[in-house]
């Protein structure tokens, strides 16, 4: 088959996915306590609608959506809140956060009849339907940018969407997530893209699947046989970083480019992440809102591997006790929520599992480098790397000595980190062009 | 455990150093250094060790006077061997030491600290060096001797684009053949010599990707055209673009000088243009300058253009398309 990719830059980082790759999702034993915040996604943070004391169940709505760009929050165990305080997030901002005492019996008899299908078919829904209970169940992008997906189900009147991108790249080194919840639930996969279908009214699909993961492949055309699944077809990717990126797996699939400060949509393409298609499937089949992901717990741990992790549980709980703890807890240097290239290093192990959490990666000494940056050697190999085009050493530069006028183009970078990876002079080029994009929209919003 | 370390995504680094990138020059430049010492003795040697030791030496002087704090590290990036081996590349095998000493002086602390040091260089330091050194000291600069490997001594001599200069083409081909400028058993600087030595060197950077095609290929290529034009107008008055390729600095140039990341073009497009302007400049010097070579000079006037290659050559950003009705 052939392998498609995007054309411009890209790199090729050490996958390191043998780690956790093909070892079968575990649940984990349930906490004492979770903790979870109420901005899991992408926007206006969700409300709280219950208080201290109050008892809860399993999959009971404790966030309400508050605004167009919101989702709900759910229970993720059945037992009383404790408390309702600010705590820190797996991101790094300071939120509104409810935590829970957990009664273990209770939360896995509920669990157990949240996870069985309750119809058969969807013949009977309605696309609107579809999207009202896609909504209800505070189904978000699990890539890492959770952007809310019922918001992404309904775009604008006027742009015509002709073609659904099911991303199953998984290009982020390490992990594994993505690829052994395809392994395990294939039909249940297809069934999510059959929703999706059906919501926007739309045909075509490709599932997008970088060839580093041949067994997915082979696995998804063979379910594909089944004529019940129209319109749908797998395609091999090239294995280079950022093959998952929105952008780069239209471009490489469709061969449209996303104009620069546009959507997806605007070239008729809606790209989900697999992980959100499945999500998508229990919130129609089994009314089950989104409260637990799989997550790859992988690096400098004594188990990694994939885990069913429920929403709001703590990095140390998910490190110490599922993951088998730290190989040696006096190298480790940093823990990642996400992937290596585009996750964010955490400042304390107590925050939570988030709707995001699509890795915890943790790092010992010797696989992170603090070098000190040196100067820019004009080599170019960032300008090569960059996946959008951009010249990411001058806009670095035109970082540090804010200037403004020409701080435009740092609005176009999806900081994949590609320019960053590949400097000599380890130059923190993605950091500074995120200064930049503030820099840019400070002076833009004090001259208007 | 340790408190965590927080750091800005990418939290992993390609293995790829500055030093590396130094040092695979250093060892490209290898073969030219063994040819030069094969050809013109210790005398060799003693300039490129001269030239090497003073560049670090002044620049771990300068840092010192500057108030720098990370002395070592930045004398030992490998920037500073790269620039002395240069210098004395592009020296005459009878440079007195003192000279050497001036040419490393002024690459190190002229061309380069005062800019800003690594990264901030305007013009390529050892070509800053060797231009200075050719207008103050033209005696020292032009006095050239025949390899001596098989004679015993050396005896002066001229470089062959000198003597197309002094005497014309037909001295020349009398004297040498294209075989004595592949090999380098010819007048010239140190690493000017031998074209099979430089060959080596250029193809082992292009193969572990430190150089791109372009500046070379560019280089060579317009340099190729432009005195293939004149030589196919008037053959026995100009040289055919062999020779002017295989003689002088061209190769030095086109693979080591030119090339240098700090004083070239950032983008591809930029790297041809550079290229092409440097080849075409060292035709125009070569056939109707005064002086007898010219790729230092034409290096060093494209290097000041550079700015205004990279402003014109910026990429094309990804997602510049019109918007499908």
């Amino acid at each position: 088959m052939k392998l498609l990719t995007f054309k411009r830059g890209g790199i090729h980082p050490p996958e390191h996915k043998s780690l956790a790759e093909h070892k079968t999702i575990e649940r984990p034993e349930l906490p004492e306590t979770i903790a979870i915040n109420l901005c899991q996604h992408l926007g206006k943070p969700a409300k709280a609608i219950v208080k201290a004391k109050d008892e809860i169940a399993v999959g009971q709505l404790i966030g309400e959506a508050d605004g167009f760009i919101s989702s709900h929050v759910h229970a993720s165990v059945a037992g009383v809140v404790a408390k309702i305080e600010k705590r820190m997030t797996a991101i790094g901002t300071l939120d509104e956060t409810i935590l829970i005492t957990v009664d273990k019996d209770k939360t896995r008899e509920q669990l157990d009849t949240l996870n069985k299908p309750k119809i058969q078919t969807i013949d009977a829904l309605s696309p609107t339907d579809l999207l009202g209970l896609i909504k209800s169940a505070g189904v978000v992008g699990e890539g890492g940018a959770t952007f809310p997906t019922h918001v992404k189900l309904s775009p604008p009147p006027d742009k015509k969407i002709d073609t659904i991108i099911i991303n199953s790249a998984e290009c982020e080194p390490y992990l594994t997530a993505d690829h052994q919840l395809m392994i395990e639930k294939p039909i249940e996969i297809l069934k999510g893209i059959q929703i999706l279908q059906k919501a926007l009214g739309v045909e075509t699909v490709y599932i997008g699947i970088e060839a580093n993961k041949p067994d997915a492949i082979r696995l998804f055309i063979e379910k594909l046989q089944d004529p019940s699944f129209r319109g749908i077809q797998v395609v091999s990717l090239r294995t280079k970083y950022p093959q998952g990126g929105e952008k780069q797996l239209i471009h490489a699939i469709l061969k449209r480019q996303v104009p620069s400060g546009k959507l997806p949509f605007d070239v008729g393409a809606l790209v989900q992440n697999v992980g959100t298609v499945f999500a998508v499937y229990e919130a129609v089949y089994c009314s089950k809102p989104l409260i637990d992901r799989v997550t790859t717990i992988t690096g400098f741990v004594n188990k990694p591997g994939n885990y069913l992790l429920p929403v709001g549980i703590g990095f140390e709980q998910v490190i110490s006790n599922v993951a088998g703890g730290f190989k040696d807890p006096e190298r480790v240097r940093e823990v990642i929520n996400g992937g290596p290239m585009m996750g964010k290093a955490i400042r304390q192990l107590d925050v939570s599992v988030m709707k995001g959490t699509s890795g915890i990666l943790v790092l010992s000494e010797t696989q992170v480098c603090y070098v000190d940056e040196g100067p820019c050697i004009r080599c170019g190999r960032c300008v090569d790397a960059c996946p959008m085009g951009l010249m990411p050493t001058n806009i670095a530069q035109d970082a540090q000595f804010k200037s403004t006028d020409t701080l435009a183009a740092s609005m176009d970078c999806i900081e994949c980190g590609s320019c960053s990876y590949v400097c000599p002079t380890h130059r923190q080029l993605v950091h500074w062009i995120r200064i930049g994009k503030t820099v840019f929209r400070n002076a833009n919003r004090s001259s208007k | 455990m340790k408190s965590l370390v927080i750091t800005s995504s990418p939290h992993v680094r390609s293995i790829e150093r500055l030093t590396d990138v130094m040092y695979d020059v250093v060892i490209a430049m290898i073969p030219a250094v063994l040819v030069s010492i094969y050809f013109f003795g210790l005398q060799s040697l003693l300039i490129t060790v001269t030239a090497v030791v003073g560049c670090m030496a002044f620049e771990a002087l300068f840092l010192k006077i500057a108030g720098k704090t990370n002395i070592r590290a930045t004398v030992l990036d490998g920037s500073a061997i790269v620039t002395g081996i240069l210098i004395a590349l592009n020296l005459p095998p009878t440079s007195p030491i003192w000279m050497t000493l001036i040419g490393s002086l002024i690459a190190i602390i002229v061309a380069k600290q005062v800019f800003g040091g690594l990264g901030y260089n305007i013009f390529n330091p050892a070509l800053v060096a060797r231009v200075f050194l050719l207008i103050s000291f033209p005696v020292q600069m032009t006095r050239w001797v025949n390899p001596s490997f098989f004679k015993g001594d050396a005896i002066t001599a001229a470089t062959p684009l000198g003597m197309l200069k002094t005497d014309g083409l037909a001295t020349v081909s009398k004297t040498f053949s294209h075989l004595d400028f592949f090999l380098g058993t010819i007048g010239g600087s140190l690493g000017e010599v031998s074209a099979v030595a430089l060959l080596i060197g250029g193809l082992y950077l292009l193969m572990r990707k430190v150089i791109s095609w372009e500046i070379p290929v560019s280089m060579l290529g317009s340099l190729f055209i432009f005195t293939g034009i004149f030589w196919m107008l008037d053959k026995a008055r100009y040289a055919d673009p062999i020779f002017h390729i295989l003689t002088g600095g061209a190769l030095l140039g086109a693979f080591f000088m030119a090339t240098d990341m700090v004083t070239s073009p950032i983008t591809r497009k930029g790297m041809l243009i550079f290229g092409a302007g440097i080849g075409v400049l060292t035709g125009l010097i070569r056939l109707f300058g005064g002086y007898p070579e010219g790729v230092s000079f034409a290096i060093l006037i494209m290097n000041s253009l550079v700015p205004l290659i990279d402003k014109y050559t910026e990429v094309k950003k990804f997602g510049l398309v019109k918007v499908k009705a």
